[in-house]
């Protein structure tokens, strides 16, 4: 990544060239989210589902250093290696000790956000290192150098026809050929090859179990089994936040993960990985990478529950007309702008602006994270700190300082209204009125409502 | 310090006051005749197929036809067949990429997403039920529970090394949303309800 991050707004001016794009993206998306209400609505008591796993993750955060004690010792007495690392420096220096360790040469690797917010591959390919991504959607991706734009549904922002493209490209499929099955049918094959050669098998962690050591991983393509169970060294990478107190906790997450994020009641895969195979090495490598720094923040700690459900993302209409290369993060959408912010507060500074604080995604969260609400703090926290634009500073201290004034809001009002009947061109210049980029400006009124009404009275 | 000590710390400080934990009461499902139903129809919802048999003979009959066809056809429940004395814990994947069908035994049944808990002795093999083909698991009708919760009350997940809920074949909409069965894993899941016991 650049240096020069640009931000949500010009990110997504780009996006939007393409408005039938963007409404193909968003109707996509929204679909999404209404398979999600159809499978939340078939379970009478999901409400109480999201309470329970609001505390529980409430409870888990309460007694984190406990529990991850009480994790690692399990794991360890399972037959399992557990490293620690600060940040995602360290958790990369790690993977690549290891596999130099071992004399690796061929890794494969399931969805991980954690390992993509470590810029993981990025830095095992500058040591020549390469790494498979073998969820289809990542795989995809991947080939084309791009980053997933969903943490669940990676290539969502590709039609048929791009897969088809790049397929025929980077595969020899046939061109032109776009039909899913076909396709994947072809990275069926190609991955299988990497699965059954694969030294490295690279997974994330949906959730650990304090209680039994156990982490567990779902899919729906089996791919994170068919590496793990095949390679002779196993890596889970996990956040600090990941862990969950009791095994029967698990109920309640696994009941509302897959509905919340694609409204299937279960992925095809749920593994549950305690111990290596015979002959097999499985390290688990947990990660801080300023997790502890946002569980001191009293206002975003609870950002910390997420469990990547991505129910936020779908039904977020600037995401979902925005798309998720605009945020420029590895996690995208609601979640990724309170997480972000407190990874590097430069970089992510206008991503909690790059909503309309309408609740949605607070609304149909698994865990009861408030996330609209954390989205307006963090406006606060980022202002105060200095990092919102000039233009924004500006244009809210001169906003203040006209509402709070009634004499210079008449006097603004009634200029800006002859400005508009007389120099009808500045209103209708884009450049110094951002409001008309989108809209229609409205005609003018001769007078003001006060004006008429003050005529009217006499 | 090292970094675990310097992360524990830092947990220690900045977490908050402790807040408990929540009695899960979830109502559930008892009737055998309600579960098998919703059972069987969440299996077909998650891309599988299902046989409701109280005979272990008819499976083993499906067996026989299926090893006569001239596949390589894996059994590991003696209940109905000869076992793959091929494969074991410690075979290599290359020994198993080339099975065609599957047949395994499913430990519990989860009545409102049609997920089976299988251990990894059940299955012998932990890439056994991901690298066929075409997967079968033989089920008893009276281990099926209503939900999640019920489950978890039923089975020590660190009982065994690995274990894993199968609902239905692999599938991937990772192409622009087409579902496409057969993703990495199996192109099938049949599943037979037994409802004597095994």
């Amino acid at each position: 990544m650049n240096t020069a991050v640009k931000d949500h707004a010009s990110l997504s001016e780009v996006f939007n060239k393409d408005r039938e794009r963007v409404t193909w993206h968003d109707e996509t998306l929204w679909f999404v989210r209404k398979k999600r209400d159809l499978a939340a609505h078939s379970i009478p008591e999901w409400e109480q589902l999201r309470e329970y796993a609001s505390q529980i993750k409430d409870h888990s955060l309460s007694n984190l250093d406990q529990y991850l004690i009480e994790f690692e010792q399990r794991a360890i007495e399972n037959g399992c290696v557990v490293h620690w690392a600060s940040d995602g420096k360290e958790h990369n220096e790690i993977i690549l000790d290891l596999i130099r360790k071992n004399n690796i040469s061929q890794i494969v690797k399931s969805k991980s956000m954690l390992t993509e917010e470590c810029h993981l591959n990025e830095y095992l390919s500058e040591h020549n290192i390469k790494v498979v991504d073998t969820d289809l959607g990542e795989y995809i991706v991947q080939l084309r150098k791009e980053s997933p734009s969903h943490i669940v549904l990676p290539a969502i922002h590709l039609k048929k026809e791009d897969v088809s493209n790049t397929f025929h490209e980077h595969l020899g499929t046939e061109k032109g050929n776009k039909d899913p099955k076909y396709l994947a049918g072809v990275a069926r094959s190609v991955l299988r090859q990497k699965f059954l050669a694969s030294q490295l098998a690279i997974t994330g962690v949906n959730f650990a179990v304090a209680e039994t050591g156990g982490m567990v991983v779902c899919t729906n393509e089996g791919n994170a089994d068919i590496g793990a169970h095949s390679a002779g060294l196993h890596i889970a990478c996990m956040g600090i936040e990941k862990i969950i107190p009791k095994a029967k906790d698990l109920g309640v997450f696994l009941r509302l993960l897959a509905r919340s994020a694609t409204g299937q009641p279960i992925t095809a895969y749920s593994s549950h990985f305690h111990k290596p195979r015979p002959g097999q090495q499985l390290h688990i490598v947990i990660v801080d990478n300023g997790r502890t720094r946002q569980l001191g923040r009293d206002d975003f700690r609870n950002s910390l529950k997420c469990i990547r459900c991505a129910a936020c993302f779908n039904t977020c209409p600037v995401y979902r007309r925005s798309g998720g290369h605009s945020y420029h993060t590895a996690v995208a959408g609601p979640i990724g702008s309170i997480l972000s912010p407190n990874l590097n507060m430069r970089d992510n500074a206008d991503l909690p602006f790059a909503s309309t604080l309408c609740g949605s995604c607070t609304n149909v969260c698994p865990v009861k994270i408030n996330i609209h609400e954390q989205l307006w703090k963090w406006r606060q926290v980022l202002t105060s700190e200095g990092y919102t634009t000039t233009g924004k500073k500006v244009g809210m201290k001169g906003m203040a300082f006209v509402l709070s004034r009634p004499g210079v809001y008449r006097w603004m009002g009634k200029t800006g209204r002859w400005v508009m009947r007389v120099f009808p061109g500045i209103a209708s210049n884009k450049k110094f009125n951002p409001w008309y980029k989108q809209r229609e400006m409205p005609e003018a009124p001769k007078q003001s409502f006060r004006e008429w009404y003050l005529k009217k009275k006499k | 310090m090292s970094t675990r000590d310097n992360i524990l710390q830092a947990i220690a400080k900045n977490k908050p006051s402790l807040k408990p934990a929540p009695e899960i009461v979830v109502p559930s499902e008892k009737d055998p005749a309600i579960l098998l139903s919703q059972f069987s129809k969440m299996i077909e919802v998650m891309g599988g197929s299902f046989t409701i048999t109280d005979s272990m003979e008819s499976i083993k009959e499906h067996l026989d036809n299926d090893s006569r066809e001239g596949n390589y056809i894996v059994n590991t429940v003696p209940s109905i067949g000869k076992i793959e004395e091929l494969i074991n814990k410690e075979s290599a994947p290359d020994s198993i990429d080339n099975v065609h069908k599957a047949y395994i035994k499913g430990t519990l049944g989860v009545a409102e997403n049609g997920a089976i808990w299988v251990t990894e002795s059940s299955m012998v093999n932990r890439l056994l039920p991901f690298l066929c083909q075409h997967l079968v698991i033989i089920l008893p009708a009276s281990q099926i529970v209503a939900n999640m919760h019920e489950a978890y009350n039923h089975i020590k997940i660190e009982e065994e090394g690995y274990g894993l809920f199968i609902a239905g074949p692999s599938k991937t909409a990772d192409i622009e949303q087409s579902l496409v069965v057969g993703a990495h894993g199996p192109r099938s899941l049949h599943v037979y309800i037994v409802s004597s016991s095994l």
